[in-house]
């Protein structure tokens, strides 16, 4: 797992509130994880700032489960 | 003004006041006075004409909150098509839903046109302009002239993503709409307005919009999720506008987040001082006391003034605004309700009963609207049926009036609202009905508050299955109403075929289910509820 890879689930579970060992990739955010929009949009601007990418909305959009998130980090971060 | 051609004129005179917009971290990323802004949208408008857009067509503008939204939308305008403003694509999983929403827009609106930048436009699935950057040099649209009664723009109302519906706005609604809010708001030319409140809802539109360009005032424009992710930028942002009388208008649970997101100790030592803000409007959504003196009790510490607080109600069918409070007076609550003030400007208000008989002060009764602030009606959904009968808006709304001042108290229509936006049932149900494909099974939505605010809960009938394939159900169907609509259900059940409350012609009575289900009378078959998640 790359740094970036690791401030992600550490923004993942700080930001939802959720424990690091329900953070499997397969988890979607908004139904497994109960995450409401106002969390989503934190975590979002949360990522572009910790790690400097920009998050385009249809990007964001595509997005819908925890490995979605890493995969995308991965490429951009 | 008879026109919204001429307020565009007006407001090319304007070279000191202008936009200044944010990017989405609240930094202020661009500047422009309005007369460049108009400038720009007269050569936005001739590119229009020039890529196709023929006058009367719907112009779908798929933008974040910009001043290139704002040129483009008023460019439309200018070549006499139809702008209308679209929500995002959700973040999280709304990608389908809002190819699906494209889809809908473009087969219930054969002639619309979608502008968007070239990602969004890429992923919508349909034919798109991309957002016109023409050069200083490009020409610009010939000067036309415009009917009162001619239709200005559409604002999308709640709907389905089957049934898409515009609300229809003339010239002469948004002007005489705009006139009667600067007119209650007693417009100053020291007024600013502050707005992260998107405008594809009419608020953010007629309220802030609008009202800034009718009046010639600086609008200082967010976008919708830096508030959300960063409350205290909109209010570090009225606080730093010390020369003007601020005015920033937002739905009750914006009031009710800062209140949750800023403890008192964070703000300590903020220097936060809110003294500018004259006129804190509060609609969209049901008014709540308890937000309000919360509110209050946090930020008057802070420079809040005692009478900023202005609650209003009003709906896109009213281009925005229907009644509200009087500048420098306190809300006044009785039981429970929340004020909502008085008519606007030549703007009446009854009370009636179901037969449409108007109702005495204090009894409650549907709310109906007269007034020129009043829509043309719907296009787009055929299927349902226009909201003025007779020059009269039925709003859906139950209330009382009590000396000409109207208390909301409740609703007629089926309509659930989340965070200020209004949800059909039609749309949760449809996903319901999606995933149970059985014979005579019907799925119903309503709303019930839970922790202060409105959520959605959805019961759908089946024959005999075993829980596991329930379960299975109800993962699906929350799986689909979190991509399309953005959140989780309160409350999935499942009740056996014929257990849901009908009319004889065998339509869902979601107010009589809602009734039923919070007496605790259904008799569920299988039930997840996110009460006993947090339980």
């Amino acid at each position: 797992m790359t740094p970036a890879e690791e401030k992600t689930l550490e923004i993942l579970s700080n930001v939802c509130n959720v424990p690091r060992e329900k953070l499997v990739p397969e988890a979607r955010l908004i139904q497994d994880l109960d995450i409401d929009s106002v969390v989503t949009l934190d975590l979002l601007m949360e990522l572009e700032e910790s790690l400097e990418i920009d998050i385009p909305e249809v990007k964001a959009a595509e997005m819908q489960t925890v490995g979605d998130v890493l995969a995308y980090v991965r490429e951009h971060a | 003004m008879k026109t919204v051609l001429d307020l565009i004129e007006n407001l090319s005179q304007e070279t000191a006041a202008g936009i200044t917009e944010h990017d989405r971290r609240g930094k202020a990323s661009l500047t422009r006075p309005y007369a460049e802004v108009v400038a720009r949208a007269r050569r936005i408008g001739a590119a229009f004409l020039e890529a196709g857009v023929q006058p009367g067509d719907p112009v779908f503008l798929q933008l974040p909150n910009s001043i290139q939204l704002v040129e483009c939308f008023l460019g439309a305008i200018l070549a006499g098509a139809l702008p209308c403003c679209l929500a995002p694509p959700r973040a999280l999983g709304g990608i389908e839903a809002f190819q699906a929403r494209i889809a809908g827009l473009f087969s219930a609106f054969p002639r619309a046109h979608l502008v968007a930048d070239d990602e969004t436009g890429e992923r919508s699935g349909q034919r798109f302009l991309l957002a016109p950057d023409p050069a200083d040099d490009a020409p610009a649209c010939p000067p036309r002239e415009a009917d009162p009664e001619d239709v200005a723009f559409l604002q999308l109302t709640s709907g389905t993503t089957q049934s898409p519906r515009g609300v229809q706005i003339s010239h002469r609604a948004l002007l005489a709409n705009a006139r009667g809010i600067c007119h209650g708001g007693r417009a100053s030319p020291r007024d600013a307005y502050v707005s992260w409140l998107p405008l594809y809802h009419d608020m953010g539109l007629v309220g802030l919009g609008f009202c800034a360009w009718y009046s010639r005032a600086p609008l200082y424009l967010f976008r919708p999720e830096t508030f959300v992710a960063r409350p205290l930028v909109w209010l570090q942002t009225i606080a730093s506008l010390k020369d003007h009388r601020v005015i920033s208008t937002a739905p009750n649970f914006a009031y009710q987040h800062c209140v949750n997101a800023l403890p008192a100790e964070k703000l300590a030592g903020s220097g936060l001082d809110l003294s500018p803000w004259r006129l804190a409007g509060c609609g969209a959504e049901r008014v709540r006391p308890e937000t309000l003196a919360a509110f209050n009790e946090r930020f008057r510490p802070h420079g809040f003034p005692r009478n900023a607080f202005l609650p209003c109600y009003g709906m896109a069918e009213a281009t925005l605004a229907v009644t509200f409070t009087l500048l420098d007076g306190e809300p006044r609550e009785v039981d429970g309700h929340v004020s909502c003030g008085w008519p606007v400007l030549d703007t009446e208000v009854v009370i009636r009963d179901d037969a449409g008989n108007p109702l005495p002060d204090g009894v409650d009764g549907q709310i109906t609207v007269r007034g020129p602030g009043l829509c043309s009606g719907y296009t787009g959904d055929a299927n349902v049926p226009q909201p003025v009968q007779d020059g009269w808006l039925q709003t859906g709304d139950r209330g009382h009036l009590r000396d000409g001042e109207l208390f909301v108290t409740g609703r007629y229509k089926d309509l659930i609202i989340v965070e200020g936006h209004n949800v059909d049932p039609d749309e949760i149900e449809f996903h319901g009905d999606q995933v149970v494909q059985q014979p005579g099974c019907r799925s119903g939505a309503f709303a019930v508050e839970a922790d202060g605010r409105e959520r959605a809960v959805l019961v759908v009938e089946c024959g005999k299955e075993p829980d596991e394939a329930l379960a299975a159900w109800a993962d699906a169907i929350g799986s689909r109403v979190a991509s399309a609509l953005g959140f989780k259900l309160y409350d999935l059940g499942f009740v056996r075929r014929g257990g849901l409350p009908t009319t004889s012609s065998g339509k869902v009575q979601r107010s009589k289910l809602r009734d039923l289900f919070l007496a605790g009378e259904l008799t569920f078959l299988w039930r997840q509820s996110a009460q006993d998640e947090t339980a």
